[in-house]
């Protein structure tokens, strides 16, 4: 199966692409040599040779290349750069989680009817994840501000939250689909010639499954990423935010500023400035799309490899 | 026709209990309630500082998110038809640059169209002086731009669905067979493909429209919509959070009954053949 | 007028797949006279489906005419337009396909299916159609027509399916059906309902019949002429007496000796295989166990039709051997 995908294109240059987005994201200070603090660093104004002010913030993309600046003044093709990994991480390790639990839960007992849990399932479509993520935010972060956790714990609770709306479509999907493997002529063979069932499970059904999975897997994380992308709108950030006074003297006002510097962050915190500084949200917002379109391809590649092997 | 009042009871029953489970559930997990009003059927609106009651302002939201998903939907589905009608008329290698172009297309969050639009609009305001609301303005509320938008992501992916089902649909034999018979190329695409083709798009409405609420409700907070959505968004759990969630569950939960049962029945006529 | 009411001469069709070109169907003249019925036989891939689609000018995207030239009431077809060919199709030729299942639109009604190319070229008033409909079906054996004409195509069972596209060929009233394999798919009871079918057609309006078939059982029964076909050469020809009198091919020898006969108290039927290589003993007629293991490269090398004797055609692949075979 991997030796096929390898063969198509779409797959190799759509895993490629992400692979180097991490790689790049891990090791763009050594690679660009520019200091990471520096280059991350707030920059309210825009000094000439002489020390005189030329411009203030945000900067746009012709002043401050390539990208320009957020409203905060740091730069955002390094800030892009840098948040790529916390966002792939976190989109791979929810899309991960969900897929896993939901196998597992499954599994557990795979002839389980699910038929009230599909019910709902059908019945709570209508409502958008996003609103749903965004209901169960507020409340953690309502118990956050009355009783701080710390950060790490607070990641793995939004972690969790992520992982859990997507379990039960999910379970509803695999228990439909191992169904109707087990349904298969040749799994009732083996059963007929007296196969145990863990053995069944673990040589048939998972094969049989895995490429599903993979399919599965992709379209998760695309998901994920929208979620993502919507809550950072919403102003929830993972990881929570810090609050900073921006401003001169006589005009403070306060911001929200992400702490971990993922994409959806960068969105949320420039997003009531969108007629200001449109390129710091549409610039981020091409990189999801950028992303989304990578793991386009790689699902268009499974599907190819799928066809070819049906074809033989 | 194969409308059953049972199977519908089964399904209203869940959908209040799954509505229910989701009202409750934040206040359950975390163990404080977010419903910080004295009111249940009182929601804020952050920034703001007085509380609005749900009622009866629910009425006309509900009818102004549904005009604009529905419109959306409509328009989506016209334009994906025409869309492909006009592509599949083309020569090979200018469709399936189509089907590469589509896959970019696809892969545009919701919220990038939503966002380059509005940018665009202030532009062309900017440059040529040209009006396009896009704010909400509460006396009257605006239509085109959401609808516009909104319509643009099903028009993908329906344009997408009925291009490759209409690719596959052609090399049926029975295409063969009506060419055999002398029967003209838009003849056949007019009276055979196409109709096959509408039939079994029935079974992607439901994603199509899951997707589209999604949708309407970034519509709706990006352009600041006075909407089911953003209401729903607003009223953070609760007693309001049900009732909202109720006016968007129950006309979704008929209309998916009808589309299931419809693909029952159209299932049932092959099973009859094959015994 | 004519005496051939379709004349294939020298037929050459290539296709095309990823630059490398493959001839499916060589040189393969054959005739079909009025009001006969004419076999083309061979095994599947012989490209005897590929010469009854190119009459119709319906050959897959990547297929081509290479050369040649097909003649259909003294009208060279090839070099007709797609309009023209359209009035040719369903109203002039009519073809009946293998696959009688997927060959009907599943969401339409067969009654309405069934009239559709009358519709399409205005043969007949449109609300006369729905009355024709029915006569068509009662045509082909349905007891209850109006109520067959209310059906979809997956409430028929195959051979009504197949019944159903048979109606559709005749409606139009054309002088040639192409039979394409018409029983393939039917079940052994069925088969010869609808060869009957088929073959009351052509008495009732004197039409001609070219049926395309690997059952020498069929063509035994319904035949006036038969062309073999194997590998995309026709490798022998004769009326159907002289065919199963005398074949002289071993392809067709052996074709023949596979239909079952219980009176002969054979243990095993004779496979293809059995067969030995002739190549020496039988004057040049190659055929067979190599060719089935030596792809076809061998039919590149030069061959004739040999007249053997009175309108008895066999091919010969080996230019020196014929003159004694006729010797």
């Amino acid at each position: 199966m991997i030796l096929k995908l390898v063969k198509q294109p779409q797959f190799v240059i759509g895993f490629l692409f992400i692979l180097s987005l991490l790689f790049l994201s891990f090791y763009w200070p050594s690679l660009f040599n520019v200091n990471k603090a520096e280059s991350l660093k707030l920059m309210e104004f825009m000094y000439d040779e002489n020390g005189a002010i030329t411009g203030s913030i945000p900067f746009s993309p012709s002043e401050v290349p390539p990208f320009g600046t957020d409203v905060t003044g740091r730069q955002l093709f390094y800030q892009i750069l840098d948040g790529a990994k916390y966002t792939l991480i976190i989109t791979f390790g929810v899309a991960f989680f969900r897929i896993f639990l939901s196998v597992v839960i499954t599994l557990i007992n795979p002839k389980a009817n699910y038929s009230f849990l599909n019910d709902l399932v059908s019945a709570t479509l209508t409502i958008p994840t996003t609103i749903l993520a965004y209901i169960f935010m507020t409340s953690l972060m309502m118990k956050n501000t009355i009783e701080p956790m710390g950060l790490t714990k607070l990641i793995i609770i939004q972690g969790l939250i992520l992982v859990g709306i997507g379990i039960p479509p999910l379970i509803s999907t695999f228990s439909g689909e191992i169904k109707s493997i087990l349904n298969l002529d040749y799994i009732k063979n083996t059963f007929a010639l007296g196969a145990k069932k863990p053995y069944v499970y673990y040589r048939h059904v998972l094969p049989e499954l895995s490429t599903r999975l993979i399919l599965l897997f992709a379209q998760q994380m695309i998901q994920v990423l929208i979620l993502l992308a919507h809550l950072g709108v919403l102003s929830i950030f993972i990881g929570g935010a810090q609050t900073l006074m921006l401003g001169d003297i006589f005009n403070l006002t306060p911001k929200d500023i992400p702490l971990a510097g993922e994409w959806s962050g960068i969105i949320g915190m420039s997003f009531t400035k969108l007629q200001t500084a449109p390129w710091a949200i549409l610039i981020p917002l091409s990189c999801f799309a950028v992303t989304i379109f990578a793991l386009n391809l790689i699902i268009q590649g499974v599907q190819h490899g799928v066809e070819e092997t049906r074809k033989l | 026709m194969y409308f059953s009042i049972h199977s519908y009871f089964k399904r209203l029953r869940a959908t209040i209990l799954g509505v229910l489970i989701l009202s409750i559930l934040p206040p359950l997990v975390f163990g404080i309630n977010t419903q910080l009003e004295p009111e249940v059927w009182l929601y804020t609106i952050i920034g703001l500082p007085e509380p609005y009651p749900i009622f009866p302002e629910i009425y006309e939201k509900f009818l102004y998110s549904m005009t604009i998903f529905f419109s959306a939907l409509l328009l989506g589905l016209l334009s994906a038809m025409i869309l492909t009608f006009t592509t599949s008329l083309l020569p090979r290698f200018i469709q399936r640059m189509i089907t590469h172009l589509l896959t970019i297309l696809e892969s545009l969050p919701d919220l990038f169209i939503v966002v380059v639009l509005q940018v665009f609009v202030v532009y062309l305001y900017k440059q040529t002086g040209v009006v396009i609301y896009f704010y909400n303005d509460y006396e009257n509320p605006i239509y085109l731009l959401p609808i516009l938008v909104l319509s643009f992501v099903p028009a993908i992916q329906l344009f997408k669905i009925t291009f490759l089902l209409m690719r596959e649909e052609q090399h049926k034999s029975y295409v063969t067979v009506a060419r055999a018979l002398g029967l003209g190329r838009f003849y056949i695409m007019m009276r055979h493909v196409f109709r096959n083709v509408l039939s079994s798009l029935c079974q992607y409405s439901k994603t199509i429209v899951v997707f589209m609420l999604s949708n309407l409700f970034i519509v709706e907070y990006v352009y600041n919509l006075n909407g089911l959505m953003y209401l729903l968004m607003n009223t953070k759990g609760g007693a309001a959070f049900l009732v909202t969630a109720m006016f968007i569950a129950i006309p979704f939960s008929v209309l998916f009954e009808l589309a299931d049962n419809f693909k029952m029945a159209s299932n049932n006529d092959n099973k009859e053949s094959a015994a | 007028m004519n005496q051939h009411i379709l004349e294939i001469e020298k037929l050459k069709v290539s296709f095309k797949k990823k630059s490398e070109q493959h001839i499916a169907v060589n040189e393969v003249s054959l005739q079909v006279e009025r009001g006969q019925t004419v076999a083309l036989i061979g095994e599947s891939g012989s490209g005897k489906s590929i010469t009854s689609l190119s009459v119709l000018n319906l050959l897959p995207v990547n297929g081509f005419v290479e050369s040649g030239s097909i003649r259909f009431d003294g009208k060279e077809l090839l070099t007709y337009s797609d309009k023209e060919m359209r009035k040719i199709r369903g109203n002039e030729i009519s073809m009946i396909f293998q696959d009688a299942i997927a060959s009907l639109n599943p969401g339409m009604k067969v009654g309405i299916q069934i009239t559709e190319g009358l519709r399409y070229h205005n043969l007949i008033p449109k609300p006369d159609l729905k009355s024709e409909a029915l006569q068509l079906l009662e045509q082909v054996g349905f007891n209850n027509p109006a109520h067959v004409y209310h059906q979809y195509p997956e409430q028929l069972s195959g051979g009504m399916k197949q019944r159903i596209l048979i109606a559709m060929a005749m409606s139009c009233k054309p002088k040639l059906i192409i039979a394409d394999e018409p029983t393939t798919s039917l079940d052994v009871t069925i088969q010869r309902q609808v060869l009957d079918l088929i073959d009351q057609y052509k008495t009732d309006l004197s039409a001609s019949v070219l049926l395309i078939t690997h059952d020498f059982g069929v063509v035994a029964e319904y035949a006036d002429w038969v062309y073999v076909m194997l590998g995309g050469h026709i490798v022998e020809s004769a009326d159907v007496y002289t065919i199963f009198k005398n074949p002289m091919h071993p392809y067709t020898k052996a074709l023949i000796g596979s239909i079952p006969n219980p009176s002969s108290g054979q243990e095993r039927l004779k496979s293809i295989q059995d067969y030995p290589l002739e190549s020496v003993s039988n004057d040049g007629r190659r055929f067979a166990p190599d060719t089935y293991t030596k792809e076809s490269s061998f039919f590149d090398t030069p061959s004739s039709l040999i007249e053997v004797e009175p309108l008895h055609y066999v091919r010969f692949y080996d230019e020196e051997r014929k003159v004694t075979a006729i010797g």
